[in-house]
């Protein structure tokens, strides 16, 4: 086996094995989960009102008859049709209120009993359609015409209208929902990244740290090339990332299967509420994007942690030099949640290119339609040269720092591993 | 061919030269022992033979060759600051190292409950480390720097931080590789365990080689200078001699330093003036004198 692989697989599976990655593939899931449950408990709790719409008048019941038996706010018990029956059934809890219609003088009157342990009655609702009731009843008795009672009977009419810009610049539709659902994917993405980049920068970091601080650094180093044991620590993290995605793909292969079949069957009302939005981040073409944001962000951060933590000596410290990193991370997430949130100053739109903050930034703001999908793709690529760089540079400040070991602070690490460096290029130079 | 050529090597740490010009060469089969104090340059010299670091000046030579990576696989090293995976049990912890030698799996496996034997190891292959006594953690290490057979082995202070048990254990070993023709460098503070196991010795004072040859050259380098006489003769008639350096009595008997071999004809005629004395004998320093000598004398 080459010793690229031996160093690769130790890390892959060491690191596949812990605790902490484990906690973090999952953690997305839990919450997805959490989430889950609870929107089910809302909907589940939400069971229609049950009501019975009574008269003691004959010639009101036809109109009695005529109110719908269900809609969005309640249910009717029509075999109920006397208010004694009602009484009884609202003290046996078959019911959650009544109401009784009566008219007198040609004036309609209703009345609503509701039970104190039930549920409220929909009485804008039902108001609106005694409301309606009582009209045509009028119209009828003053024996307007067909057309003069459409005229009377009309609503006003309303529309509500939302845009939102699309990759042309042409306006598409959006109701108001639409863009909580945007900031809430857009913030998610962001949390997700940040908590992922860290996750995976304090993992090289320590790994490197540890290794160093436990002098295996040196039996390593004598070992195989330094080179060849810094690309395969890399690589078992891009192999971490990957089986991480690979996960989240399998489960939302089998998952979507469970949940149109299932979840929307026993709950139709999930269905029609998740139909009602567009998830933005959850086209094929930008699910793709942020994937591949996710990798190169991580990767970025990840070489640059692999050289922080190879300045420090223990694995204490290791999680305190790569603060700059964190501080960037957080910087970006701010951002990103910012973005979400649908701030779109020209700060926050070059940001969006910046190779460290775009990993961040670009999926939400596309995942927030601020920023076009092909502008991510061209952020993307930037941010994959700048790896490329990043890479290298990296691997010549890990080459001089991994076997020099200081109790001094981290900046004067810093500068010891500049000294070595330079020194060695002159010493290379004829 | 030897196995290892340095020549001429020199490294400095801004203005502190840390390793002045030192040479010697290792055949296959032989031991050396690479003594000094704290700070002599015992560590640094092998970071440079490793390719860890490079010197400013001289060379470093393996079987003729400078350092490539072919030469990994037939190298053994045991860092002076001994570490291992804490979480690891003792066979992965082996393994990957062995492995990182280029050695298989399943010959890896076969062999390491030979070697927990060997060294005497109270451990069984799935302990983890971190279950381990130092000792025996220590023991773990040397079995990773000596599994895959190296042609050369490097090992910084070995001795250190083991019981008598333990050194009798590691000298065993040691002289086990010798017999299978490895090349072995070691290095010690003192010089209690060169004389059973070293063919060489180099002493560094300051990076400086203040030694270098066989034991028995080094020894012979300073002469007889030592005697141990029994007498009733009082000191002062001893130390009236010229060339007594320094009178040192011990239990039964006084330890003459002279500053010359032939000074012992002189301390001889007068002891046995009177006829029999119990002992009289003239020998070369011990290593431990010679290194205390060597330790303490001026820079010059
Ligand atoms: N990276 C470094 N930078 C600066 N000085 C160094 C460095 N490494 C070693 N030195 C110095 O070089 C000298 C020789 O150190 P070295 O570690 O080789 O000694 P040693 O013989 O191994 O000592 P010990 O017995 O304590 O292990 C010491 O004075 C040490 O402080
Ligand atoms: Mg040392």
């Amino acid at each position: 086996m080459s010793k690229f692989r031996i160093v690769f697989r130790q890390v892959y599976l060491k690191n596949l094995k812990s605790g902490t990655y484990i906690w973090m593939v999952l953690a997305p899931l839990v919450f997805l989960l959490i989430g889950g449950v609870i929107t089910i408990g809302i909907v589940k709790t939400q069971q229609p009102v049950n009501v019975a719409l009574v008269t003691p008048q004959a010639e009101l019941a036809p109109l009695v008859a005529s109110l719908p038996k269900k809609n969005d706010a309640y249910q009717r018990a029509t075999k109920i049709t006397t208010e004694a029956q009602a009484k009884q059934a609202l003290s046996r809890s078959k019911l959650d209120g009544y109401a009784v219609l009566t008219s007198q003088n040609n004036q309609m009157k209703v009345s609503y009993v509701s039970r104190a342990s039930g549920q409220g009655l929909p009485f804008s609702t039902l108001d609106a359609q005694f409301n309606q009731l009582s009209l045509q009843y009028q119209a009828e008795r003053l024996q307007l015409s067909g057309a003069a009672l459409q005229t009377l009977l009309a609503p006003i009419k309303t529309t509500q209208t939302t845009v939102a810009f699309n990759d042309q610049g042409k306006a598409e539709k959006r109701d108001n929902n639409q863009q909580v659902v945007n900031t809430i994917v857009a913030t998610a993405v962001s949390v997700l990244m940040m908590m992922f980049i860290m996750m995976y920068a304090g993992m090289i970091a320590s790994e490197v740290a540890a290794e160093k601080g436990t002098r295996i650094m040196e039996i390593v180093l004598s070992s195989i090339n330094v080179n060849t044991q810094f690309i395969g620590k890399i690589v078992a993290i891009l192999a971490l990332i990957m089986t991480q995605l690979g996960v989240y793909v399998v489960l939302g292969l089998v998952g979507k299967p469970l949940v149109t079949h299932y979840l929307f069957q026993a709950f139709p009302a999930v269905k029609s509420m998740l139909s009602n939005f567009k998830l933005p981040g959850l086209a094929a073409g930008q699910l793709v994007l942020t994937g591949l944001f996710l990798i190169v962000g991580i990767m970025t951060y990840t070489v640059l942690a692999a050289m922080l933590g190879s300045l420090v000596s223990t694995v204490e410290q290791a999680q305190q030099a790569i603060t700059p990193l964190s501080m960037v991370a957080v910087l970006a997430y701010i951002l990103g949640i910012m973005a979400g949130n649908g701030v779109n100053n020209p700060l926050i739109k070059v940001t969006a290119f910046v190779p460290l903050l775009s990993p961040i930034l670009a999926p939400a703001r596309v995942s927030a339609e601020a920023m076009s999908v092909s502008a991510g793709w061209l952020s993307l690529l930037i941010s994959v040269v700048v790896l490329v760089l990043l890479y290298y540079v990296s691997l010549i400040f890990y080459r001089a720092n991994v076997l020099v070991y200081s109790d001094s602070n981290l900046w004067q690490s810093w500068r010891a591993s500049w000294r070595i460096l330079t020194n060695r290029q002159r010493q290379s130079r004829p | 061919m030897p196995v290892l050529m340095v020549h001429d090597l020199v490294k400095k740490f801004g203005t502190m030269t840390a390793v002045d010009h030192v040479d010697f060469t290792l055949n296959p089969g032989e031991i050396l022992g690479l003594i000094g104090q704290n700070g002599a340059g015992k560590t640094t010299t092998f970071r440079m033979i490793l390719n860890f670091i490079e010197p400013d000046q001289g060379q470093i030579r393996w079987q003729g060759q400078p350092f490539t990576q072919a030469q990994y696989n037939q190298l053994g090293y045991l860092p002076e600051e001994r570490g291992l995976f804490p979480k690891m049990t003792v066979m992965d912890q082996i393994s990957y190292f062995a492995e990182l030698r280029g050695m298989k799996r399943a010959t890896i496996r076969a062999e390491v409950p030979r070697w927990l034997d060997r060294f005497a190891v109270k451990a069984k292959p799935t302990d983890k480390i971190r279950d381990l006594s130092k000792g025996n953690a220590q023991k773990i290490q040397l079995i990773a720097t000596l599994i895959h057979h190296p042609k050369l082995i490097i090992l910084d202070e070995p001795f250190s931080g083991l019981d008598p048990v333990n050194v009798s254990l590691l000298r065993e070993g040691m002289l086990d590789m010798k017999r299978e023709g490895a090349a072995i460098i070691y290095s010690d503070h003192n010089m209690t365990n060169v004389e059973q196991v070293s063919d060489q010795l180099v002493m560094l004072r300051q990076g400086e080689m203040v030694l270098n040859g066989t034991v028995d050259q080094v020894r012979q380098q300073f002469g007889r200078i030592k005697v141990y006489v029994e007498t009733t003769l009082p000191q002062e008639q001893l130390a009236a001699i010229p060339g007594v350096v320094r009178i040192t009595p011990r239990r039964h008997d006084l330890e003459l330093t002279l500053a010359d071999e032939a000074v012992g004809r002189e301390v001889f005629k007068l002891v046995t003036a009177q006829g029999y004395l119990p002992e009289f004998s003239q020998q070369p320093p011990t290593l431990e004198e010679i290194f205390k000598l060597k330790a303490g004398a001026d820079h010059e």
